[in-house]
Formats: structure tokens, C-alpha cells, sequence
């Protein structure tokens, strides 16, 4: 199996996709089971489990992180980028969105630039069947995706937890991986 | 962890998640199909909805543009005819408010120690187990008033549905925050004139006379007031204000009177003076109207001639003369009071004193006089029942006399007192304590105090000062993701119901606290007749006979019948109205009442009690007669009055205060010492007392409060522009810049309110909640970083005798230069 091109590798990056996705929600009974059944694959491709990690640390830290109420890293493009919600970036999302014929379902109640919406628009790209969609991937990625890796940077010194720490390195290195590949520049623009 | 993606990891991913095949469960999706591919069209449709600002408690109507789900601009609504298309910078920022990153999004369960700052996110039905289970736990033991609901901002019905839910629970152990603001303005007219909120008919008068009003500035009617102010002065009409400091609003008027603290009642009294010994006043009137005769008046107000007043207040006898004619010459003129002049120890008598100066010129509720409020009497489903009360929301007994608007800045000393019990359950809507009231050392370490309070819910859309040491959080919407309908008082004289719509999603878990309510009462079994805030919205417009679908496409609505309601008070009743069963002549005052409203229980009980002396007997006011016929006259509130004008009140010499008023000194300043100055506190156009500052385009405006003091007292004291100084009260001490200005009477020091935070966001106090941004745009230009200082801290919460106002501008201090 050649896991590093044609079909194969873009069913893999779908794959991450759900996974980066999903690893900015909210964590729930099923990701946790995932990730402790799967503690030996992930392992392997860098992503650690802290000992004895439950569900509930999982939460306290997601919340901490993310949600507030004391200092925390919202992971909207807008609050990023102009410290605010609603900003022109969440414009930009709702238009992109639309513009694949989707709309956001109606009981996220969240502005549409969060970060695992931006993930989930991007395996959406991947695994449209409409070619015209396929071709807009690195498009999307030098919009809006770069804010992201910056973004991942300042979020790993605040996690004291191993998962964290890794599955965003992880993330980073996915990302860098995936620009360079478009010949994209990923410095920390920002900085 | 590699640097880089290399083939053998993509081998192990694809390994790991091909395991997962399409077990697209794992993964929550976000979107569905829409059916078809929608392009952005450049130059997107502007949606506009109408709704209500509630930056301040102005409440004008508002109009928001929405591009694409995105609130964009807020403007004032052309339609109403209260603010007539206007708002302030305050309201157009309410932008900010909404898309704060720093809000409270999700409902959020203390982890350390109070104000530790640990958290744990909880879902709403976890928080609303908790809470109902206490809640259920101290009504099935019988002691409902053991809940005690202390709002700051709940107006229209926002206030209505959750006093309905509080009635029905069984607690009437709820606080307000009026006596912070301007209560005591609203029990000296209570003892006055009758039911409160004074409007001023700039655009018909002759001459504005001002005693401490900022109200080009801020005002609980701030753009309605200022807009018809100015076009008065832009006719040429005078304007006099009386100010310890130069405002904005002094700074436009004919002329600054830079009075001494606390002493505008001097100056009316003078200036009642004048008028009477020059035979100026509008004897009809008095005769007619008040309780008290020419000769009385008279009498009484001999001995306090312009030179008195000049020695006590600073303004010259000449200068109180020449406006005290100017005044009775007006016919008519406006006498405008507020904090400035209210928040004394002598505030109430101020404003009875200026009462009674329009009554003896014949002012009061007239075409450019000073009117009866008029606002929109909104019916609506009421729940009733007999809710029990804990005696700590009017004071330390003894302390104040007519409590009538309750004594909300005592609430925190009585808990920590405990002789007249103590709340198991403290929940804050809204509203600050631990920042908005003096003495902040102390609310802290109340708040803070477990055995005092066992448990305190903050229902808040921000983290504010108190809300940080709460055991629990109940997020709520901004005011721009509401539901209310609201009734402010009208400058048109004409009602106007208006609606306050969502004009965008609630973001989050927000949740609109009234529709929390509606969800508390179903889970404690409590029948209140709606469940959701629309549903009771919907069912008052059908009592009101207001159309909910108008409202909600134009925001407002009036009869385009009606006619600016003056002389409201020479409205006839008719003897059907004062005739039957149920309704009593009091011969002492005049007044026909209707026993049974006032919950007496026989004709009999209510003649030998008699009307001034039957509790609540003023619910019951039917008219007063005057001569032969009987008239509405000046509606009585709160307290048993008749409908005259009591320029001479029974109820103050009962207590031993002068029936009629009489000058009172503030006893602090009686003797000061050298080097002792006023501390007074003000406020300016661009910032609230306490909930504006986390917003950053105001806070760019206004973000230090530098000490204000006079020249003369800097070079006494040696302290130059700019110099740090610390200012000593009895409570405490800040340390502050100042700025040393002309504008200032000496002997007083003048700190802003609005700054000064230690919570409340970025802006507000530099500690963030959201952070990590890079901002590209707007923030990237945030140019200042300073925070300004809270007066409060030094500020002690004392009550005025009367009505248990909190005494602002009291305070008795020292600097010295750090
Ligand atoms: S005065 Fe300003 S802040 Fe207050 S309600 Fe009006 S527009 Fe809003």
C-alpha cells in the first residue's frame, strides 16, 4: 500500500480532517473511548495519553482552553484576528460554505469560522465528488488555514496535558506538511 | 514528535483511521446540504431590524443593520417619537457588547475557592438541577424569602416575568439597585407630588434652570433629554446650571454656577424667597394645587434671603436674585435636578425644594414646565400569591425614614449583621455589588464569605466583579439577543410601547434569563400561565391591545390619535368614579379612595383607620376634591399623599423632619479641616457607570479619570498636573493622577465613575478572558493601556435620612501627593 499518494493519501488526509474536527469540539463519552482504544495507534503517529486520563480531564481542560470563563483561546478566525466575534472571517466561512451548496445546521449556535467547522469544510473539499469543489482545496487552505498553525502555536504552551500538547503538534506538523506541499509559506505570519 | 510528515506516518494514520472506516458518528457534523451552490454576491442586502438599546436605561429605540447574520451598525429608529431616530455613542457601540470575546458563553460551576478563578463548564440542565433543588429544598421547608433575587438593570417585562416566577415561588426578598442611582429623587417627589419620574418640557419652555444634571451627557432619559435641550438653547432659550464641576452640560449653558456640594438647596430656597417677597408667584396655583397657603409660604421662607444663601453656597446674592426672577418671569421655565443635587444627605428635601419652587411659579405639569411622567401601560398576565420577605432590602431600622425605593447599598451590611436573617440563596441579575456600591473592601469580603452567603448564583452576560465570586453562572443574552417589550417614560407626553427583538442568535449557551425562569418554574411545579418570554410578550400585546406583529416589523407604537397629555391632573372625575360602595371621602385630606383596591376588609375598618393612616390606602386613590368638584390632582405612590402638591408634608414632621423644606446641613461638612476637601463623582457621555467599559471603542474615548481639582486647591496643597496623589476617606484610600483644572470649585476633588475594574474584560481591567489574538484589525490599534480608578473604594455606603439614598457626594477626604 502506498500511503503517500493518489487516492489513498487523499482518504487519509479525510480521515485526519474528522479527526482535527473533532479534536476542537467538545469532548464527549465517544471520543474519549476512541482515544483509549486507540492509545497504541495514536502512539504511534506521536499522539500520547496521559496516564489514567478520563473523560472528565479531558473536559475541564477543553474548557479551560476554549470556552473561558478565565483567560482562555477562543478558536473563531474573527476572534483571532480582530477580537471579536462575527468578524469579516465569519462572513468569508458562511459565503465559502454556501458556495459547496451546505448550509451550517441550524442547532450549532456558534459563528461558522470555528476552527473544526474550518477542518470539516476542508474534508468536505476532499471528499466532494464535484471536481470544481475538489480544486478549490489549497485555496481554502492559504485563506483561511493559516491562521490555524499560528493560532496552534500560542495554544500548546497553555495545555498541561500530553494529549493536547500532542495531537495540536500533530496537527501543526499535519498542516505544514499539507502547504508545503502547495508551496505555501507556513511562518508565523502574525508574529 | 517529527518535524515533518514522512511516508511511514502516513502509513500508521491510514492504518488508524481506516480502522474507523466510515463510522462517521465519531465525527459530529456540522453541515447539511442546502440543495444548491450559493455564490456571495458583492454588495450583500442589508436586513434591518428594529429593536431597543439598553446600553443605559434610557432604552431608546433602535434600528440594527444585519449583513448576513452579522450585526454591523446600530442607529436610532426614525419612527419613535421618544428619541425621534437618535442615539448616543454608547448605543452604537453596543456592537461591541455583543461580539465581546470575553463574554460568558456557557453556564459555568465554581471549581476552587470563591474568586479563585476555577471553573467547570456544566450543561444548562446540570445548572438548573442544582439550582431548582435548592430552590425546592427552602420552599418545602417553608422559607422561600430564604432566595433572595438582587437585580441591578430589569425593566419593561424582563422585570415582570421574574417578579411573576418570584411571587410564585414565595419571595419577596428582592433588591433593586435605585438607591444607587437617584431612589432618593424619586421618594422626595413620592412625599411631593405623587408618583415619580420627572420629564422636562425643554422644547416649550422659556428657561432652563439646572441644579446638578449632567444630562447632555448621561441621564436615565440621556438622549430624549439632550436632543430637546438643545434645540431649546438653539432657539435662544437660557440655561443656568448649578454645578460643583464644569460638565459638559454646564459648559453649553448660559451660564456655570459653580455651587458649593450639597448646598442647592440653599439656593432654591432663596431663590422661593424672592419670588414670594416679590409677589411673583401663581397664587391660583398655590391656592388650588398645594397644601400650603401664600402666607405660610411666606413665613416659612423669610429668613432665607440670596445673602444667606450666598454665604452657604457660594453663589452670589445678586446672581440668585437675577435668576429667581428670570425664573417667575419665564412662564414658563423648568427646574432640573438629579444626582448632583439627590445625592445628599439633605437630597430629598433638594427635591422637594425644588418642587416647590415650580409650584409656587405654577410650573408643574404644564406645556414647558416639568411634567407627570406618561409611558406605555403595558397589561400583562400577573401571577399572584403571598410571598414572604427577609427585613434587609430598606436598611438598618431606624436609619431611614420612607424607604420607597428600598436601600439596596445596606443589603450587604445587614447580611454580614445577620440580626435580621440571611439569604441561603444570593442570586445577582445583572448587577455588581461588589464594584457599583461604596466600600468595595468589604462587599468583597462579604461576597467572598461563605457563612454569610452559603450560595451565590450570578446571572450575567459578563464577568464582572461580584459574578467572579459566584458559585455558579447562569449565562444570559445581551440586550441585542432579547426579547422584552418596554415602557421608558416619554419626552413626547405621549405613551409609546415598544419592542426589544433578537436581532441576532444568541451566541453560545446564552440564554435569555427570563425564558430561564419560565423553565425553573415548570421544573418546580409552579403554574405562571406562559412558558417563554414571546409567549408572554404575545399574550400583553393582546391585553394592550398592541399589535405584536407591527411592533415587531417597526419597533414602536403610539395611537397617532393622541395628544401630549399636560395638565393631567385637572383631568374631572366623574361621580360615577367617586360614588358607591366601595369608596370612601377622607375629610382630613379630600381624597376619595377605593377601600377594597387597598385590601381593607370592611367599609368600616378602612372610615375609622382612616386614608393617610390604612397601609397602602394610595392603591386604592380615586381623585381629590378641590372646591366642588373632584379631579384627578397629582396621583399618589407609595406613600398615602393626597393629591395635591404637599409642599408641606405630614409624613416628614411625623418623622421629625420640616414639614415644609427647611435647610439642612450635611453634617460632615460642617467643620472641615484645611486640608480637607469634597469627593464628588460624576459621569461622562461615552461610558456607563459600570457595564460599558469592555467596550473597545468607548473605552478608547474614556479610559482615565485622572482626580479632578481646582488650580487654587493644587497650589495649596503643592501638587502639580499630572501628579500621583492619594486620596484618604474614612474607608479607605486610592491612589490616582490628577488633573488639575480650572473648571472645579475649590474644595472638592472629582473622580469619574466607570473606571477602575478589576474584572470585566480586556478593556475593562486588562484581564482578559479571550486571548491569544493577533488582531489584524481594529485591536491592532489599541493605543492605550490604562484602566482609571473606582471611587468606590473610598466611598463609604451611607443612607440619607429620608429615603435612604446613597450619599455620592458626601464624602469627606484628604490628598496627599504620593
Ligand atoms: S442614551 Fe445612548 S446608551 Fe442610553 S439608551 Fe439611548 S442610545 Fe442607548
Amino acid at each position: 500500500m502506498d500511503g503517500y499518494s493518489g487516492k489513498n493519501r487523499e482518504s487519509i488526509k479525510i480521515f485526519i480532517y474528522r479527526f482535527l474536527q473533532r479534536l476542537f469540539l467538545e469532548p464527549d463519552e465517544e471520543f474519549i473511548n476512541f482515544l483509549l482504544q486507540k492509545s497504541e495507534a495514536l502512539k504511534e503517529i506521536g499522539i500520547e495519553l496521559d496516564d489514567g486520563i478520563d473523560l472528565e480531564t479531558l473536559q475541564t481542560e477543553y474548557t479551560r482552553l476554549f470556552l473561558g470563563p478565565a483567560e482562555h483561546l477562543p478558536p473563531y478566525e474573527s476572534v483571532f484576528l480582530e477580537r471579536r466575534f462575527w468578524g469579516t472571517p465569519t462572513n468569508d466561512i458562511q459565503d465559502f460554505i454556501r458556495s459547496m451548496g451546505l448550509e451550517l445546521k441550524k442547532d450549532f449556535n456558534m459563528p461558522p469560522d470555528h476552527v473544526s467547522i474550518e477542518f470539516e469544510i476542508l474534508e468536505k473539499i476532499l471528499s466532494s465528488k464535484d471536481p470544481e469543489i475538489n480544486a478549490q482545496y489549497m485555496d481554502f487552505l492559504k485563506e483561511h488555514i493559516v491562521w490555524i498553525f499560528d493560532f496552534l502555536t500560542r495554544l500548546i504552551p497553555k495545555t498541561d496535558l500530553k494529549f493536547y500538547q500532542t495531537a495540536f503538534a500533530f496537527s501543526k506538523v499535519f498542516l505544514k506538511a499539507e502547504m508545503s506541499c502547495g508551496s505555501l509559506a507556513v511562518e508565523e505570519r502574525w508574529r | 514528535m517529527n518535524t515533518s510528515f514522512t511516508r511511514r506516518d502516513f502509513i500508521k494514520i491510514s492504518a488508524l483511521f481506516s480502522a474507523l472506516g466510515s463510522s462517521g458518528k465519531l465525527f459530529g457534523e456540522a453541515f447539511s446540504p442546502s440543495g444548491a451552490k450559493v455564490y456571495n454576491v458583492p454588495g450583500k442586502e442589508r436586513k434591518v431590524i428594529p429593536s431597543a438599546c439598553w446600553q443605559c436605561v434610557s432604552r431608546d429605540a433602535i434600528i440594527c443593520r444585519i449583513e448576513d447574520g452579522r450585526l454591523v451598525k446600530i442607529e436610532g429608529n426614525p419612527k419613535s417619537i421618544r428619541n425621534r431616530g437618535k442615539i448616543c455613542s454608547k448605543g452604537q457601540a453596543g456592537i461591541n457588547q455583543v461580539y465581546d470575546p470575553d463574554r460568558i458563553l456557557y453556564p459555568m460551576k465554581r471549581m476552587g475557592k470563591r474568586g479563585e478563578g476555577k471553573w467547570k463548564k456544566i450543561s444548562w440542565d446540570e445548572a438548573l438541577e442544582e439550582l431548582t433543588g435548592r430552590l425546592a429544598k427552602l420552599r418545602n421547608e417553608g422559607h422561600p424569602e430564604k432566595f433572595m433575587f438582587h437585580y441591578g438593570r430589569m425593566k419593561g417585562s424582563d422585570s415582570k416575568i421574574v417578579k411573576n416566577f418570584l411571587t410564585a415561588y414565595g419571595t419577596k426578598t428582592i433588591g433593586n439597585h435605585t438607591s444607587i442611582c437617584e431612589g432618593g429623587k424619586w421618594t422626595g417627589q413620592e412625599l411631593t407630588w405623587g408618583k415619580h419620574y420627572d420629564v422636562w418640557d425643554f422644547e416649550n419652555t422659556n428657561l432652563i434652570v439646572n441644579f446638578g444634571s449632567n444630562f447632555l451627557e448621561a441621564h436615565t432619559s440621556h438622549i430624549q433629554a439632550a436632543q430637546r435641550a438643545t434645540n431649546a438653547l438653539a432657539k435662544g432659550v437660557k440655561m443656568y446650571t448649578f454645578d460643583v464641576r464644569l460638565s459638559n452640560t454646564a459648559a453649553k449653558s448660559t451660564e456655570w454656577l459653580p455651587i458649593k456640594p450639597g448646598t442647592d438647596m440653599a439656593v432654591m430656597l432663596a431663590m422661593a424667597n424672592v419670588i414670594m417677597k416679590k409677589k411673583m408667584y401663581d397664587r391660583e396655583f398655590i391656592d388650588r394645587w398645594t397644601n400650603v397657603s401664600v402666607s405660610e409660604l411666606k413665613k416659612h421662607l423669610k429668613s432665607y434671603t440670596p445673602k444667606w444663601a450666598e454665604k452657604i453656597s457660594g453663589i452670589p446674592a445678586k446672581k440668585i436674585e437675577k435668576i429667581a426672577v428670570e425664573f417667575a418671569q419665564a412662564k414658563p421655565a423648568v427646574l432640573v435636578t438629579y444626582r448632583g443635587a439627590v445625592a445628599h444627605y439633605n437630597g430629598i428635601q433638594t427635591e422637594r425644594a425644588k418642587f416647590m419652587l415650580e409650584a409656587i411659579c405654577g410650573y408643574l405639569n404644564t406645556k414647558g414646565g416639568t411634567n407627570q411622567a406618561v409611558g406605555a401601560k403595558w397589561k400583562y398576565p400577573k401571577v399572584k400569591g403571598h410571598p414572604k420577605k427577609l427585613k434587609i432590602i430598606d436598611g438598618f431600622p431606624g436609619t431611614t425614614a420612607y424607604p420607597t425605593h428600598h436601600v439596596s447599598h445596606q443589603v450587604l451590611k445587614m447580611i454580614k449583621d445577620g440580626s435580621y436573617g440571611r439569604p441561603d440563596i444570593y442570586m445577582t441579575y445583572c448587577y455588581n455589588p461588589a464594584y457599583v456600591n461604596g466600600e468595595c473592601t468589604e462587599n468583597i469580603a462579604i461576597l467572598k464569605d461563605e457563612s454569610l452567603i452559603p450560595y451565590l448564583v450570578a446571572v450575567d452576560a459578563f464577568m464582572s466583579e461580584t459574578t467572579a465570586l459566584a458559585d455558579l453562572i447562569l449565562p444570559d443574552v445581551t440586550y441585542l439577543e432579547r426579547w422584552s417589550w418596554d415602557d421608558m417614560a416619554s419626552f413626547a407626553m405621549i405613551p409609546e410601547f415598544y419592542l426589544r427583538q433578537p436581532v441576532v442568535e444568541p451566541l453560545g449557551e446564552a440564554r435569555q434569563f427570563q425564558d430561564v425562569v419560565c423553565v425553573i418554574a415548570n421544573r418546580l411545579g409552579l403554574d405562571i400561565g406562559y412558558d417563554s418570554t414571546v409567549d408572554f410578550i404575545k399574550k400583553s400585546c393582546e391585553l394592550s391591545k398592541v399589535d405584536f406583529a407591527t411592533l415587531k416589523k417597526e419597533g414602536v407604537w403610539h395611537d397617532s390619535a393622541a395628544k401630549p397629555r399636560y395638565h393631567n391632573h385637572r383631568k374631572e372625575i366623574p361621580p360615577a368614579k367617586y360614588e358607591g360602595d366601595s369608596i370612601l371621602f377622607d375629610e382630613k385630606t379630600g381624597v376619595y379612595w377605593n377601600w377594597k383596591k387597598a385590601k381593607v376588609k370592611s367599609a368600616e375598618e378602612a372610615r375609622k383607620a382612616g386614608y393617610t393612616n390604612t397601609k397602602n390606602a394610595y392603591k386604592g386613590y380615586v381623585g381629590q376634591r378641590i372646591g366642588g368638584k373632584v379631579y384627578l390632582g397629582f396621583k399618589p405612590d407609595k406613600l398615602n399623599k393626597s393629591g395635591l402638591i404637599e409642599i408641606s408634608s405630614d409624613f416628614l414632621k411625623k418623622k421629625n423632619f420640616s414639614a415644609i423644606p427647611a435647610w439642612m446641613e450635611i453634617p460632615e461638612h460642617k467643620k472641615l479641616g484645611r486640608k480637607q476637601l469634597i469627593l464628588t463623582t460624576y459621569k461622562v457621555n461615552v461610558q456607563t457607570h459600570s457595564r460599558t467599559a469592555n467596550n473597545m471603542w468607548l473605552t478608547e474615548l474614556y479610559h482615565e479619570n485622572p482626580a479632578l481639582i481646582n488650580s487654587k486647591t493644587a497650589k495649596k496643597l503643592g501638587i502639580k498636573n499630572g501628579d500621583l496623589v492619594k486620596i484618604i476617606s474614612n474607608v479607605g484610600e486610592i491612589v490616582t493622577p490628577t488633573k488639575v483644572v480650572e473648571g472645579i470649585n475649590p474644595g472638592v476633588v472629582a473622580v469619574s465613575f466607570h473606571l477602575g475594574h478589576w474584572e470585566y474584560g480586556e478593556f475593562a481591567s486588562g484581564k482578559k478572558a479571550s486571548s491569544g489574538h493577533v488582531c489584524v484589525t481594529d485591536c491592532k490599534f489599541v493605543w492605550w493601556d490604562t484602566y482609571g480608578k473606582n471611587p468606590n473604594w473610598i466611598i463609604p455606603n451611607k443612607p440619607d435620612p429620608i429615603g435612604g439614598q446613597q450619599r455620592w457626594m458626601d464624602t469627606v477626604v484628604k490628598i496627599e501627593k504620593v
